[in-house]
């Protein structure tokens, strides 16, 4: 009989009215990664939260290893083997990588007065090297690394205490096509060593193939907990959502459908040891995914044609106008959206509320005379937004940094998309949502492109881009490596083939 | 990809030393030329050794202002904490004859005391730290009016004027008293788990706390050794002029105004210095300059205000070209 872990009983918390999780009743054993699965706003980040110490549960217990545990910090349940890779939580970005790990931990590096750094990057190295993680920079701000590299950083850091159980809370939408593999693998060896994952993920696909056990919630109560095996991908879905959700989001035609006419034109797109002579054209009711391993310099091409990269060479014509892009409130002007991929750092004013990131990208048309804002216009879009993405908060004054990571993405693509758009450059607009916001999202860029936008759609998701795209330019080693057209060449092994 | 991330990161370091160089080589060749715009006045043996002496009080204010505000807790009222402070230590040897000990015991004390009066009015209360700060410094600033009058009376003097234990303040005294203080701050700021847990704090208190960092008890202790090294620089420099005259309304911020131009320098420089060695240029520059200034007889009070606001912004400036953000 499999040996228990953690056992979850009666576990409840409530966020004033919302209850967030409702008499949670949970198993994990040794030696299994249980994935907990749920729309956006079902309670799996709280639930995952009150395990690690985050967040104090209002009932019910938990026991590790038949032993009462109820951690009262992160600090406390790392101290019980307990650690987290939580969506929350990031890094400091002011002190160097090195420091970060063993924040809270230099007890055993402190000399005298001094912490011994050269023990301590030594001891960060042994851990990346042990559990096959890519080595990430430790001596420079964590702050400067990408989003992926902070991702790696920080499961590094959750496995320098040697936890027998992890937390993995959305960890791999951050990382490229490879580096889920590096992931994998970790999680094989982990298990292999009788420890348990508890990791919320919204690529259900992931889901299915890793997770041994799956527990689903709906509305802060769990609907169902069984092995992966016994689901069915329709099934999940419907337990998730409550109803039947239609079998593929994705497109259901198989060829290339878009106009002549070019809305931007890409020309020897340079950002020097970033990206190299990148050209494509962008028709008319197209969608061009843009896919390659960590490190291609996918998510480079948008924000250099956003205009974020410093050194950019090359041309961004809009045909339409002749206008050239060459700074971001070019891209603005005529007509264009840009998301990046790490939408906190570069997305969503955090502290301000939901009204206020919902109308900034639309403050010029709706600004009245002497640039006054009228209140009923700013709050009639914000609640338009609001509504057409369904974002689950307490009204329009919600903080952001309040928002479950799926919202927030909400928040961050319904502001563009109530605008009137003619193209737009989207990185991994699908990361940190559930299935029914992706199937919205994925509703939206059908529209978009039978409305004749341009999109430009850069992806770590294989099947995403495989699924939505008329072609797709396969990047290597920061170079396009090719195009590859949804009529003849779209497989999972042709693309991989080109990126390898 | 480890010999890529080796690659990355020495690459990064090599980048930061080599601004480190341009930055140092420039002050120091503005330096020369201003020796000559001078009339060979400015590097003079004299006055060289007048701006080592004018470096030292907003190098040491400036260095615990860092220790404060990396917490993120801006606490504007230090130039009354340093008044009230040092005319205790003041009062400590003139009236109650107790000397040094007197003198420093008194004007840490003190120091101590407001600091964590006005963190704790942030902290516990909630107050925004700034607002906390304005609020404390109307009353130090109260306080050392009403102290300075009751006992200047005593003296038959407007002010307390100490005329005894100015050996602290005298070249070279006052220089190695400072650079002791630096060297003991940029050691506790960089390589200390407290100065970790400090920065983590001010970078990311959600982050720190996570990881087990008490917020609380870093902040209070970050108030403590910021208010030592402030209280340092304010016996140096009342041993140096002999006086901390009382202001009200707000007229002590100007007594820090060139320690707040070191803090700021030194954040335009965080790319590339820490903000340790940022607190000593940014003195050095601070210094200089109204050294310069007055050779060249500008105005003090607005000519040379004028000319440190826009020192301050072209070094924010210069330090934030070709800034490249995100590594990849």
């Amino acid at each position: 009989m499999a040996e228990e872990m953690l056992r979850m009983e009666g576990v409840s918390k409530s966020f004033g009215p919302t209850k967030a999780n409702r008499d949670i009743n949970l198993v994990l054993n040794k030696g299994i990664l249980l994935g907990l699965a749920g729309e956006n706003g079902s309670g799996k980040s709280t639930l995952a939260s009150m395990v690690c110490g985050m967040q104090k549960k209002d009932s019910g217990k938990f026991y590790k290893n038949g032993l009462n545990y109820d951690p009262h910090s992160p600090a406390d349940a790392a101290a019980h083997g307990v650690a987290m890779v939580v969506q929350e939580l990031g890094v400091v970005g002011n002190l160097p990588g090195v420091v970060n790990m063993f924040l809270g931990k230099m007890d055993p590096y402190t000399k005298g007065p001094m912490v011994d750094l050269k023990a301590m990057k030594r001891d960060a190295k042994a851990v990346f090297e042990k559990w096959n993680l890519p080595l990430v920079p430790l001596d420079v701000p964590a702050g400067s690394l990408s989003i992926e590299q902070r991702k790696i950083m920080e499961l590094a850091r959750a496995l320098i205490t040697e936890p027998d159980f992890l937390v993995l809370d959305e960890i791999s939408q951050a990382l490229s096509q490879d580096n889920r593999q590096v992931l994998y693998q970790f999680i094989e060896t982990f298990k292999s060593k009788g420890r348990t994952i508890l990791m919320v993920t919204h690529d259900l696909e992931e889901m299915m193939e890793i997770s041994d056990e799956i527990a689903v919630l709906r509305d802060g109560v769990i609907v169902e907990s069984r092995a992966a095996g016994d689901y069915t991908m329709d099934e999940l879905k419907r337990l998730m959502i409550g109803r039947e959700v239609s079998g593929d989001y994705y497109r259901d035609d198989k060829e290339e459908r878009y106009e002549d006419e070019v809305v931007l034109e890409v020309r020897n797109l340079t950002v020097p040891g970033k990206c190299e002579d990148i050209s494509f054209d962008l028709h008319k009711g197209e969608i061009l995914g843009i896919c390659g391993l960590s490190d291609a310099g996918i998510h480079e091409v948008g924000s250099a044609m956003f205009g974020l990269e410093e050194g950019r060479r090359g041309s961004i014509v809009v045909k339409a106008e002749n206008k050239e892009l060459k700074k971001t409130s070019d891209l603005i002007k005529t007509g264009g959206a840009y998301l990046s991929k790490d939408r906190d750092a570069h997305g969503l004013m955090l502290d301000a509320g939901i009204g206020d990131n919902l109308i900034v990208p639309s403050v010029k048309e709706l600004s009245g005379p002497a640039a006054y804002l009228s209140p009923v216009k700013t709050k009639a879009l914000a609640q338009r937004a609001s509504e057409a993405f369904e974002i689950k908060s307490s009204g329009l004054g919600h903080v952001v940094r309040r928002l479950s990571g799926g919202n927030k993405q909400k928040v961050n693509l319904s502001r563009w998309l109530v605008k009137d758009l003619k193209y737009i450059i989207l990185d991994c607009p699908t990361r940190g949502v559930d299935i029914g916001v992706k199937a919205y999202i994925y509703s939206v860029l059908k529209k978009a492109k039978k409305d004749g936008i341009g999109v430009v759609m850069i992806s770590d998701e294989l099947q995403e881009a495989m699924g939505m795209s008329d072609r797709i330019l396969v990047m290597k080693e920061h170079r396009a490596a090719g195009m590859l057209s949804r009529s003849s060449d779209f497989t999972e092994d042709k693309i991989m083939e080109v990126m390898l | 990809m480890a010999g890529q991330t080796s690659t990355a990161s020495a690459n990064l370091k090599k980048k930061r030393l080599r601004s480190q160089i341009l930055v140092i080589a420039a002050i120091v060749l503005v330096f020369i030329v201003c020796h000559f715009i001078t009339g060979g006045r400015l590097l003079r043996t004299n006055n060289i050794k007048a701006i080592l002496t004018q470096v030292t009080y907003p190098l040491m204010v400036g260095l615990g202002m860092m220790f404060i505000f990396s917490t993120g807790m801006i606490d504007l009222s230090v130039g009354a904490q340093v008044i009230l402070a040092g005319n205790v230590g003041a009062i400590a040897v003139e009236i109650l004859g107790l000397g040094y000990p007197g003198l420093i015991i008194g004007t840490i004390v003190v120091m101590i005391i407001c600091e964590l009066l006005c963190t704790s009015c942030s902290l516990f209360i909630g107050i925004p730290s700034w607002v906390a700060g304005l609020g404390c410094a109307l009353v130090f600033e109260a306080l050392g009016m009403i102290l300075v009058d009751s006992q200047a009376e005593a003296l038959g003097t407007a002010i307390v004027y100490m005329k005894k234990c100015n050996a602290l303040g005298q070249f070279p005294v006052i220089f190695i008293i400072a650079v002791i203080v630096f060297i003991a701050s940029y050691f506790i700021f960089n390589y200390t788990k407290f100065g970790f847990n400090l920065r983590a704090i001010g970078g990311g208190g959600e982050v720190a706390e996570a990881m087990g960092i008490n917020r609380k008890k870093t902040i209070l202790l970050a108030a403590v050794i910021g208010a030592v090294v402030i209280a340092i620089g304010g016996i140096t420099q009342l041993s140096y002029t002999g006086r901390f005259t009382p202001t009200s309304g707000m007229g002590s911020l100007s007594g820090i105004f060139k320690s707040l131009a070191v803090v700021l320098i030194s954040g335009s420089f965080s790319r590339i210095f820490n903000d340790a060695v940022g607190c000593l240029v940014g003195s050095f520059i601070v210094a200089g300059l109204f050294n310069v200034l007055t050779l060249v007889g500008v105005p003090s009070g607005t000519g040379q205000d004028i000319c440190l606001g826009l020192v301050v912004m072209l070094c924010g400036i210069l330090a934030s070209l070709r800034y490249k953000g995100v590594m990849k």
